[in-house]
């Protein structure tokens, strides 16, 4: 690890005012990600704004039938919520897949979408649940935030504080994980919803998580295991790599997706 | 044997649990003299390079930095040896090329050292290590071992023509062809045995000093075993009397083997601590292990088998491929060929021709892990017999049981020129298949079929060799408090030596387990020893501290009737005292220790014992899985084993050395795969890659023992440290090819079977 200067905020608008400085500042919001990538020399941000301490961030609640999680909230809050259990249920389950106990603790899900890992479990949530991001600055739908791998729409100074979901009919996320890593090799959420029904993929695809509107479609007239049956997932843009190259994966997508209408509920 | 309390035997709990499950385990990284400094490595990023080291002022001049040295500087240490030279089938000797401390203007795999950087901070040491500039000029490199054969392959060391390091044969190249073309019928196999990187738990770690008043060094350092480094380093590599260096081992997290060998940056600690006059430490990190640390396995063999009309093998061939990797380490070129030595297992073939060629690629060295040669044997040997079974149509427990050694053929010597002493090996898999439900198992397919998965079942009957070679010396000694204090030179890797031990000395001194120290890993205490390796450390450790034990009781009873006016004839040992049997007339060991006549040389017995030759566990494991055909993955529902230890010290102990050998089997066998690149670079280099089994992917084992105790050391045991990666993967495999063929008609399938290569394969079966 390389030297850099800590920096312990306790509030958003602190938090945006040491970001604003400029100088290579990264947020560290569980660090999942960020402190192992420190750890092994890959990252070497000269700023670290740690928002372990903004209380505002962290906290559950629903606004009618809008599920509302502060950026700061740890997978383990979101897992064991029975606010999300009730609204959700999907989504405690996707938060409970996340990593290990270790990671679940201290992992957010802000910190999560903000990277944008293209094999992380959130942003499939966010995307299937046709989520909203809200930022200091703005409110961004889940389908103009992410923008390919470790890519989003976040600007400079942008800090997200919380994420919208609005409650679908039903909704399962059914994933395949890389043996070694246990991040989704192939995961996919799917939500019925009243205006339709939602398809993300995680894990699979080389630019990021994406929707598939040929399963959206095929789902929308039926929603059972059997309608998708049919439906052809091709590998065009596709992960190859040495666990799985991308005609597995586009045949785990089907796997999975006849897997979570299967569970949704 | 008369039971005893703690002795041997019995179920007794680890006495290091406590002490290591609560934190307070001592681990090399644990040593921090004050004022030690931090060593770290920097390491070549290519897989074969030229590269000149052409400036250093500027990280030697960096905040903290004591010392860098490269291989210019490190001239007067000598070359790692390795001491397991192979002879070529022409009879000519393999040349040995060299394995410097650090690399010399061309490195040979990713991870090679290059430098060392000493300074007073890690984080200190790692800036100046990024600031020395190298020039590398990167050269074609070759990666797999058919590629390193094949003409025109780039080069790994001048002295091995075709990258072939050495072409050894065994048996009889005229009989077998002879036999194969009388054959009724020939089954051949070709399988790869996948390499495999050794992930302990504590990844190495070594501490420098050196007093330069008295010129000595010590070494700490996690091993499997102090002498023999110490005399290696001394003699051959810092060129000092070993008198001058000891060598100390602490606790130790998981050696497999592969802590076993003199590594690089042992003699470098050593030398830098003596330049720089401080304590010097370096401890790898997980990433480092990767590049750092010898590789295991790693074998492409093809083999056949020639049956006559009714099923009985007439002879076997045998051609292995061992990967070496760039370097010889330690015991290299051995592994493959003891692999060969145990090529026909349990059956009763009379002819046989091996062929065993060591290939250098530009990879990491790859030497001895967890069965080092028997469990590639093994699985061959096991996937062969199930190959031979489906084409011949016989089930395969008849084909086995018609083709094995059987118990009155003992004592067998194998073609391969092996004696195996005892042994019932039909006896071994009747049972275990009964225990296994494997008669009943097509009632289950179903069960499985109606949840869209298929189901297997396999098995292999293994056996193999351990404890042979050298002796082990050691003692056991009454201290003035009444404790006993044994010195032995083998070297606990968390496999409960402490406790073992003691349960032998409490057999005959009849003490609580607290009450005996066994002190290990030290080479100024210990006065010899030879390690921990081969499954001997209870083979022959045990098997000495009985006699020593049995000695001391003796030379403690002749104190003691001194003292009680008896005859030492009528003296028994009880509850840890020494008593006039039959009376209460009785005087404690801590009175004998003090009695006039106790001197240190009547409270201290001594004794070695050195094995006639090895002992041979075997067995048979039973393994039942579904394979899930829409997404390729495996799940191991049942796991059975019964085996032949010869003699059990502790069923709690045994147990878990059998399922921490499974697990390790079931991860070469579903999980584990290291992965170069075409340019040599490591894929699988973090547990991002590299997949581990985990708890969860381990079912509940079923254990039990067929114990026919060995007639090679007094207690009858037999080692059993390696056994179960050694059968673990013929019998998961035998499985889920088992699966695979009811299933889709597929005989064959390479380790590991991970999803996506199941799927594959599947997939390709149905089109």
């Amino acid at each position: 690890m390389y030297a850099f200067n800590y920096h312990r905020p306790d509030s958003v608008s602190a938090a945006a005012a040491i970001l604003a400085k400029g100088g290579d500042a990264k947020l560290l919001a569980g660090g999942q990600t960020l402190i192992p990538a420190m750890k092994l020399r890959l990252a070497s941000p000269g700023e670290i704004i740690d928002l372990g301490r903004v209380s505002e961030l962290t906290g559950i609640s629903t606004e009618g039938k809008v599920l509302v999680i502060g950026a700061m909230t740890p997978h383990a809050m979101v897992a064991g919520s029975p606010a999300v259990k009730s609204a959700v249920p999907a989504l405690a389950e996707l938060a409970h897949m996340i990593g290990d106990p270790a990671v679940r603790a201290r992992g957010t899900i802000g910190g999560s979408i903000a990277n944008n890992d293209p094999a992380a479990d959130y942003p499939a949530a966010c995307l299937g649940l046709g989520a909203t991001i809200v930022t200091n600055k703005q409110e961004i739908a889940a389908d103009a935030f992410f923008k390919g791998i470790f890519e989003t729409a976040l600007g400079d100074g942008e800090i997200i504080t919380k994420v919208k979901f609005p409650a679908p009919e039903k909704a399962a996320y059914a994933k395949f994980p890389n043996p070694a890593s246990r991040f989704a090799l192939v995961g996919v959420f799917i939500a019925k919803t009243g205006s339709g029904v939602r398809v993300a993929v995680t894990g699979a695809g080389s630019n990021g998580v994406f929707r598939v509107p040929a399963l959206e479609a095929a789902l929308a007239k039926s929603f059972t295991p059997e309608a998708i049956a049919g439906v052809k997932v091709g590998s065009d843009g596709l992960n190859s790599d040495i666990h799985a190259d991308a005609a597995y994966r586009a045949h785990l997508i089907g796997v999975m997706a006849k897997r979570a209408v299967a569970a949704a509920h | 044997m008369k039971p005893m309390k703690f002795g041997i035997g019995q179920a007794v709990k680890r006495v290091e649990d406590a002490r290591l499950i609560t934190g307070h385990g001592q681990y090399t990284a644990d040593y921090l003299p004050t004022g030690t400094l931090a060593a770290v490595f920097l390491r070549s990023p290519h897989a074969h390079a030229r590269f000149t080291v052409s400036d250093t002022s500027a990280a030697k001049s960096m905040p903290g930095v004591r010392l860098i040295a490269t291989a210019a500087d490190v001239a007067h240490l000598g070359d790692l040896p390795c001491v397991a030279a192979l002879g070529n089938s022409d009879g000519s000797k393999m040349p040995l090329p060299p394995y410097p401390v650090l690399a010399k203007d061309e490195v040979l795999h990713v991870g090679d050292a290059v430098a060392m950087v000493v300074a007073e901070t890690e984080a200190q040491a790692r800036e100046a290590a990024d600031a020395i500039e190298i020039d590398w000029e990167p050269l074609a490199a070759v990666i797999e071992m058919t590629d390193a054969i094949a003409p025109g392959a780039a080069s790994v060391w001048r002295q091995a023509a075709g990258n072939i390091a050495y072409d050894a044969h065994m048996g009889d190249k005229a009989k077998t062809d002879a036999a194969f073309s009388k054959a009724a019928q020939v089954v051949s196999l070709q399988v790869v045995n996948n390499r495999l990187i050794a992930n302990y738990m504590e990844p190495r770690a070594a501490i420098g000093e050196y007093d330069a008043a008295s010129g000595r060094y010590t070494l700490t350092v996690a091993s499997q075993g102090v002498h023999g480094l110490r005399d290696i380093l001394s003699k051959q590599i810092l060129k000092v009397p070993p008198e001058n260096l000891r060598v100390v081992t602490p606790d130790v997290g998981g050696g497999f083997g592969t802590k076993a060998f003199m590594y690089r940056e042992y003699p470098l600690v050593l030398d830098a601590a003596r330049q720089v006059g401080a304590p010097v430490r370096w401890v790898s990190d997980r990433s480092e292990h990767f590049i750092g640390d010898a590789q295991g396995r790693d074998n492409l063999t093809t083999a056949e088998m020639a049956l006559d009309k009714n099923g009985r093998f007439l002879a076997m061939r045998v051609d292995i491929l061992g990967n070496l990797g760039a370097y010889l380490s330690q015991f290299a070129p051995y592994i493959p060929w003891l692999g060969a030595t145990m090529a026909t297992g349990t059956y009763d073939i009379p002819v046989l021709h091996a062929r065993v060629r060591g290939i250098y690629t530009h990879t990491l060295p790859v030497d001895a892990y967890r069965g080092a040669g028997r469990p590639e044997a093994a699985y061959v040997l096991e996937r062969l017999v199930d190959q031979c079974a489906r084409q011949i149509g016989m089930p395969r427990e008849e084909l086995r049981a018609k083709n094995f050694v059987k118990s009155t053929q003992m004592p067998y010597k194998t073609i391969t020129d092996r004696t195996y002493d005892v042994g019932d090996f039909e006896g071994a898999m009747r049972k275990s298949l009964a225990n296994a439900g494997y008669f009943d198992f097509d009632r289950r397919i179903d069960e499985s079929k109606r949840r869209g998965k298929v189901r297997g079942i396999g098995f292999a009957s293994y056996i193999e060799c351990t404890a042979w070679g050298d002796g082990e010396e050691g003692s056991v000694k009454l201290e003035p408090d009444g404790t006993f204090t044994v010195l032995i030179g083998t070297q606990s890797n968390g496999q409960g030596h402490a406790t073992a031990y003691a349960q032998v000395v409490s057999q005959h001194l009849d003490v609580p387990l607290e009450r005996i120290r066994v002190i290990q890993g030290d080479s100024d205490r210990i006065p010899t020893g030879h390690g921990t390796g081969g499954s001997r450390s209870i083979p022959i450790g045990a098997a000495m501290l009985a006699r020593a034990s049995e000695k001391l009781s003796v030379q403690l009873k002749e104190l003691a009737a001194d003292k009680l006016e008896a005859a030492a004839a009528d003296l028994e040992i009880a509850d840890g005292r020494v008593r006039i049997a039959g009376t209460d007339r009785s005087i404690s060991f801590e009175e004998i220790a003090k009695l006039p006549g106790a001197t240190p040389e009547k409270l201290k017995a001594v004794d070695e014992f050195v094995p006639p030759t090895a002992t041979y566990p075997n067995g048979t494991h039973v393994c039942e899985l579904e394979i899930d055909p829409d997404t390729g993955v495996t799940e191991i529902l049942r796991y059975g084993v019964c085996d032949d230890f010869g003699f059990t010290l502790n069923p709690l102990l045994l147990a878990g050395q059998v399922h921490g050998g499974v697990a390790q089997g079931i991860g070469q066998a579903l999980y584990e795969r290291t992965v170069y690149s075409e340019d040599g670079q490591l894929l699988t280099a973090s547990f991002m890659d590299y997949c581990m089994p985990r708890a969860a992917d381990i079912p509940e084992f079923h254990f039990e023992t067929c114990n026919v105790p060995s007639t090679t050391n007094p207690l009858g045991l037999k080692g059993a440290g390696e056994a179960g990666s050694i059968a673990a993967c013929p019998t998961v495999m035998n499985a889920v090819v088992d699966a695979l063929h009811r299933a889709y008609g597929i005989d064959h399938i390479d380790m590991p079977a991970t999803p996506s290569r199941v799927f594959a394969a599947v997939q390709q079966a149905r089109h």
